[in-house]
């Protein structure tokens, strides 16, 4: 399983970086990807998330960044 | 410049659209890698942007990766083989999804007297842009033993030059490169082990529009051989580097604007002990372009 974060689009590198890190995140979209967005409209994901993905690089949970 | 298609501009006739299909659909977003993290991927992505900040890693696993706008890369995107840990050969490649990408293993050095074992095939390749096949290196020999010979890839009838637009080796994927041997031994008194080889390396295929890769390296290297070890008055050779691997790039960036370091090379072979002569480098797989210029 692998962890990215995603924030809103234009959040600044710098403040994305020090984020994804504390969420133990590998990487971080700027706004949500056009493949996660009818599953972020159908279970009310509100940003800052982390989702994490299975192998096959599928999102398989969510939830509030902290 | 060897390795390269480039195809008429815009200027020339074409739409400014032109080719733009192929870099993808976009719909993985805007994503950035981390510094000291890896993306591996476990299906084919299709970024509109990727960044991969220093001491971040891509690793393709098998997958195309597109990226409809630009590619930034300061870290490492690469599909290399294993290296040999001493005695240890690198493990090879295992095929792997829609390009293949197996490489053959590098084999286990040996603690006897007696020649090196030799290194492992790999199937499906292609002739490299020298038209030689990238062989694992050679084991080193140690006096009168002398080390295993590189692994022997099996050519198919189809380049990887010519097969960027649609990249298997028609109903099979492409393989990586073959693997290193190890190298020979000689017990007098005292013990000695010699190094392992390198396995071959795997398939990078990237479709960018723009890349930007200053300070970053695209690669498809083979591991590198093992340093062989000894006590007393024996001694051993190194083990041989993999060969290289295939990297296949399409962009509409010029060659000269892309920066960084793109290499499929064979890995390094491994330091001879007391004596014994170092393992020999995997000969160099496949760096490939289309350039929409």
């Amino acid at each position: 399983m692998d962890k990215d974060l995603i924030v809103e689009a234009g959040t600044p590198a710098d403040a994305a970086t020090a984020m994804a890190i504390a969420n133990g995140c590998r990487g971080f979209y700027q706004g949500i990807p056009p493949i996660m967005q009818p599953m972020a409209e159908a279970q009310g994901w509100t940003l800052p998330c982390v989702v994490t993905e299975d192998e096959n690089g599928m999102v398989v949970s969510w939830a509030p960044a902290v | 410049m060897a390795g390269t298609q480039v195809f008429p501009s815009a200027a020339s006739g074409l739409s400014a659209t032109f080719g733009e299909g192929l870099y993808g659909d976009a719909t993985d977003g805007d994503f950035t890698v981390v510094a000291a993290s890896t993306l591996t991927l476990g299906r084919e992505r299709h970024y509109k942007n990727l960044t991969v900040q220093a001491t971040g890693t891509v690793k393709p696993a098998g997958f195309k990766l597109c990226v409809s706008n630009t590619f930034t890369n300061a870290g490492t995107l690469n599909d290399n083989g294993n290296d040999a840990s001493l005695s240890s050969g690198g493990s090879a490649l295992t095929g792997r999804q829609f390009l293949g990408a197996a490489s053959g293993g590098g084999t286990n050095g040996i603690s006897v007297s007696g020649v090196g074992n030799n290194g492992l095939t790999s199937a499906n390749n292609s002739y490299n842009n020298l038209g030689t096949l990238p062989n694992g290196g050679n084991g080193g020999a140690a006096g009168a033993n002398a080390g295993g010979t590189g692994g022997l890839p099996t050519v198919t009838n189809v380049r990887w030059a010519s097969s960027l637009f649609f990249p298997r080796a028609a109903a099979a994927a492409f393989g990586g490169g073959a693997g290193g041997a190890s190298g020979g031994c000689t017990v007098v008194t005292g013990s000695a082990n010699s190094g392992g080889g390198g396995s071959g390396g795997g398939i990078v295929w990237l479709a960018a529009k723009t890349i930007n890769n200053a300070g970053g390296v695209i690669s498809a290297n083979g591991g590198k051989g093992g340093d062989a070890s000894f006590s007393g008055t024996s001694l051993a050779g190194g083990g041989g580097g993999g060969g290289g691997g295939l990297v296949g790039i399409l962009t509409a960036t010029p060659w000269t604007s892309i920066g960084g370091t793109i290499s499929a090379a064979g890995g390094a072979g491994g330091a001879g002990a007391n004596g014994g002569a170092a393992g020999s480098s995997g000969v160099a797989g496949s760096v490939n372009y289309i350039i929409f210029g």
